[in-house]
């Protein structure tokens, strides 16, 4: 399958090693990887200040650039802003727009529901704690929400995490918490958010988890931060690494 | 009565434009079909600090236990709805129709009828017809209620519902109150303390009526 | 609402200087949310329930002037006196008028966030009136002259020492007594005194039906039935939204209140009362309804439906913002993310520009809330509001429209992005200037050498499996 990666800015300027990852992925679970270096960022940013009118005019330009493709994205926060929230810009949206932002996938959603991928042979002979960040939680439904009372069912990170060889899954006491991260917030309201990140390390850390992962990595870059400052607890890995990993 | 030119001017600030698309009532909620069952209710009734208990071996001598058992030095008083199946019961008075409710003040233990009882949530049914001394259910330190025991409801909604059905019969009702378990605060550290204002003990006892 | 300026951020700090405080706080409120959590786990109908009650909350709103009609003729049927209240001070006016007609110079009341909002209290004290509050956290707060920090449990951020040490103060419990039902106990015998002696109640409503003209009032300990059972004077006041078409509806909010608030099947009382008691020579029964400031909400299409908030608390419970600000750090009535939607339309968004931005959006609330206020897109969408308005501060704005141009030019972002890579390294422990916020607290990763797109153009649209030798897991 052709598949179009949207690599979120600050993954592409800060930690290309996670976008890597994701093409390695994609190339072993059999996708063809596109990559535009015209794309630069979904406009979540500004969005989430307030500011429709400078995120409306990302907005435009991913949608023109992605037109009607199939698209993978490695942050369920990103992928959110495309397939959920281009409605509140107060763009005009024609179909090939609403295709696009209903073709535009979370990594894991997409390998699991879209390819029903059974066996990456991946190799990673750790225990890993699973952060599942809020929005491809919450809004994406990647994951049983501890809120709701839904019909159980695994959320794909969950999935490909148990397909891992040597991967020992602990999932933290509080299932879904929020990191504190929050974009703008984690700047805004630093001593705030960073209070909810030393809580979310603890809960993190429980059960010896050697490795917290998560298909954030915005959330992971906050979370590893405050773990590097205060010199413990597990050390941040995005899901695509580790299912990188051999 | 509301002045109707001001009842209009107010009401005018919440009316949806002309054009609008109202949405109607989604219909009546029958919520699920839950078991009308005496163990359901005795273990609803745990969890919100009452306790069941049985008219075993007879009714009379059950509440006569239960009126004996912890007996302190106050009042034993007796709705008039209850007050009728204590036949062979003793140490108790009918608590006289008054309009001074203040003196149930120092009353220790109330006896009183539900009229029904949900399992579901261990709520107990009283109204302004089984309870027209609404007051003696508040005041008294503890409290026994009496239920019939064909008069358990399964479900929340269907108890509800009964409740609803004889508002809109025209049942000329002033109060209604579904009572689960003893009144109880968590406001103090969140640690739960049975007995706030209300009564700090309270039995159930499905009766034949 | 009180005429304060919310200011979270400063009072979030206070809240945050005793770190120990929050995590007791944190744990407490999340304490509750668990036994949500339990209580929502054994009803088979949960998710179709908040259907229910979102659908039926949802026409309501669409019907406001035909229930209001409907409730009111049933209501003055069943012999209440009804009255409008427009604005708050109208509220204010008519209840210290009954009042003073009747001679009251005590009276009781029970839980009423409507009240609290208005300022009732204050006003009537003014006028010589002693007002008690008898729930029992509302006592505590009121003995402390603070406004309660949680909608449900008005002094959750006090620890039992220092309630102890309040009591010892007024109700002569011993000094350093701290056993929650030791002063339980002493509160009880105090407010029983005072549930005897007032001449006049005055209580909130959790639902006014329209088909009966009754109200429910739902409480834990009693303290509704206890000040309108033995009272000559029964004073109700109810915010307009809290309308309900049928008695039957009423079920469905009972079966979702207190499983939403404190994890229990139902509240311990719920009571239905229509008008004055028959029992009760002479015993009269006012419901005053008020409107002061609900129609701002109402008029406007994009936050309305926050009127079905039926004051559970759950997602208060559940924010993890709340959980470590506190609720006296939202400087609204009603604080936590239902606060912080109420607020902007209710006291302006000049006033509350804060407030939207006091969450991280994680969603929770809109998960826990029982009539499905989708809590975090409000926020979001009062940001756009504030942004509109000119509410948002310049340095945020200002960032993101710069940010906004440079990301629109693909070659002015990797530009940028090289340069920041280059000072990235110097700055890793601590970043001067507007992002200081981020490195107080947290390490800046390691400056990859290469951004993703170099990578691709060099390696990565030629490799068939690239390699992650760049990690740092260090
Ligand atoms: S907004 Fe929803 S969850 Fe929050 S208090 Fe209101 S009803 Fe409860």
């Amino acid at each position: 399958m052709d598949v179009h990666l949207f690599v979120p800015c600050y993954l592409d300027q800060v930690h290309p090693e996670v976008a890597m990852a994701t093409v390695t992925v994609l190339r072993r679970a059999g996708c063809t990887v596109h990559y535009s270096d015209q794309q630069t960022c979904c406009g979540q940013p500004m969005a989430n200040t307030g500011c429709a009118d400078d995120a409306a005019v990302l907005a435009r330009r991913h949608l023109d650039l992605f037109a009607g493709k199939t698209t993978v994205c490695p942050s369920g926060s990103c992928t959110s802003m495309v397939s959920h929230h281009y409605h509140d810009l107060g763009l005009r949206l024609s179909a090939t727009d609403e295709k696009t932002m209903h073709r535009t996938f979370e990594l894991s959603d997409f390998l699991v529901n879209v390819l029903g991928v059974t066996d990456l042979k991946a190799r990673f002979p750790h225990k890993v704690s699973l952060h599942q960040s809020c929005h491809g939680l919450r809004e994406l439904g990647l994951g049983v929400m501890s809120e709701r009372r839904d019909p159980p069912k695994l959320g794909p990170a969950e999935v490909l995490l148990a397909q891992v060889e040597g991967l020992t899954l602990v999932m933290p006491e509080r299932r879904d918490e929020c990191c504190g991260f929050g974009g703008t917030f984690a700047v805004a309201e630093a001593d705030l958010s960073a209070r909810m990140g030393h809580d979310r390390c603890d809960q993190l850390s429980q059960g010896d988890a050697e490795y917290m992962t998560g298909n954030d990595q915005s959330c992971l870059m906050h979370l590893d931060g405050i773990r590097k400052r205060r010199g413990k607890g597990p050390k941040a890995i995005h899901l695509a690494e580790i299912l990188a990993c051999q | 009565m509301v002045d109707g030119a001001a009842l209009a001017a107010f009401s005018m600030r919440f009316q949806r434009p002309v054009g609008s698309v109202l949405k109607a009532h989604p219909g009546v909620y029958p919520g699920p079909d839950l078991p009308a069952s005496w163990d359901v209710f005795a273990t609803s009734l745990k969890s919100v600090g009452g306790v069941l208990l049985n008219a075993q071996p007879s009714q009379a001598q059950a509440i006569q236990a239960a009126i004996d058992m912890g007996r302190a030095p106050g009042r034993v008083v007796a709705s008039a709805a209850a007050a009728r199946l204590l036949t062979g019961v003793t140490g108790w008075e009918t608590a006289r129709v008054t309009t001074t409710p203040q003196e149930w003040e120092d009353v220790d233990l109330a006896i009183i009828r539900a009229e029904s009882a949900c399992a579901e949530n261990a709520a107990l049914l009283v109204t302004s017809s089984s309870l027209p001394e609404r007051a003696l259910a508040f005041l008294a330190q503890r409290i026994l209620v009496l239920v019939p025991r064909n008069r358990l409801i399964g479900g929340f909604m269907a108890a509800q519902a009964e409740l609803a059905r004889r508002l809109a019969d025209g049942e000329a009702l002033h109060h209604a109150t579904w009572m689960s378990g003893p009144s109880k605060t968590a406001d103090i550290e969140q640690t739960l303390v049975i007995g706030a204002h209300g009564v700090c003990a309270l039995a159930v006892m499905p009766v034949d009526a | 609402m009180t005429a304060r300026v919310p200011q979270f951020h400063v009072d979030s700090e206070k809240f945050l200087a005793d770190q120990e405080r929050v995590g007791w706080h944190d744990g407490a409120l999340w304490h509750l949310r668990y036994k949500r959590d339990l209580a929502t786990q054994v009803v088979p109908d949960w998710e179709k329930l908040r259907d229910q009650a979102a659908a039926i909350k949802a026409h309501v709103l669409d019907h406001i002037p035909t229930l209001l009609s409907q409730f009111i003729t049933n209501a003055e049927a069943a012999g209440w006196v009804v009255h409008l209240a427009p604005e708050a001070d109208d509220l204010k006016r008519i209840v210290l008028d009954l009042l003073q007609k009747n001679g009251v110079t005590k009276a009781v009341k029970s839980k009423s966030m409507l009240t609290e909002e208005c300022g009732l209290n204050h006003h009537l004290e003014a006028n010589g009136v002693e007002v008690v509050d008898t729930d029992l956290g509302e006592r505590i707060v009121q003995l402390r002259h603070e406004p309660p920090s949680h909608i449900v449990v008005p002094a959750i951020h006090l620890k039992r020492g220092e309630i102890g040490e309040l009591f010892h103060e007024h109700l002569g419990t011993a000094k350093g007594e701290d056993d929650p039902i030791r002063l339980t106990r002493a509160a009880r015998a105090d407010l029983r005194k005072r549930f005897i002696g007032a001449q006049a109640g005055l209580t909130g409503v959790n639902f006014a039906v329209a088909d009966s003209g009754a109200i429910v009032i739902c409480t834990n300990e009693g303290n509704a039935d206890l000040g309108t059972a033995l009272q000559p004077l029964h004073i109700a006041c109810m915010g307009v939204e809290k309308l309900i078409p049928t008695a039957a509806d009423a079920g469905v909010f009972l079966r979702l209140l207190a499983r939403s608030a404190t994890g229990q099947p139902i509240t311990t009382y719920s009571t239905h009362i229509r008008g004055p008691d028959p029992t009760r020579p002479g015993h009269q029964a006012h419901l005053v309804i008020v409107d002061a400031g609900r129609r701002r909400l109402f008029a406007d299409d994009e936050h309305r439906r926050a009127l079905s908030c039926i004051r559970c608390g759950a997602c208060l419970n559940t924010c993890p913002v709340y959980r470590r600000a506190s609720g006296h750090a939202y400087g609204t009535t009603v604080p936590g993310p239902i606060g912080a939607v109420l607020a902007p339309a209710m006291i302006g968004t000049a006033k509350a520009k804060e407030l939207p931005f006091a969450s991280t959006l994680c969603g929770s609330c809109t998960n826990v809330c029982p009539v499905k206020i989708d809590l975090h897109d409000q926020l979001l969408s009062w940001r756009r509001r504030l942004a509109r308005e000119g509410h948002v501060p310049f340095s945020k704005r200002f960032a993101m429209k710069i940010g906004a141009q440079a990301l629109s030019y693909p070659w002015l972002f990797s530009l940028g992005g090289k340069i920041a890579r280059t000072f990235w390294g110097l700055a890793r422990k601590g970043i001067p200037g507007p992002h200081a916020g981020w490195t107080k607290h947290r390490d800046l990763p390691p400056a990859p050498k290469q951004s993703f797109r170099g990578w691709w153009k060099s390696d990565g649209q030629n490799q068939g499996n690239p390699t992650n030798k760049d990690q740092d897991h260090g």
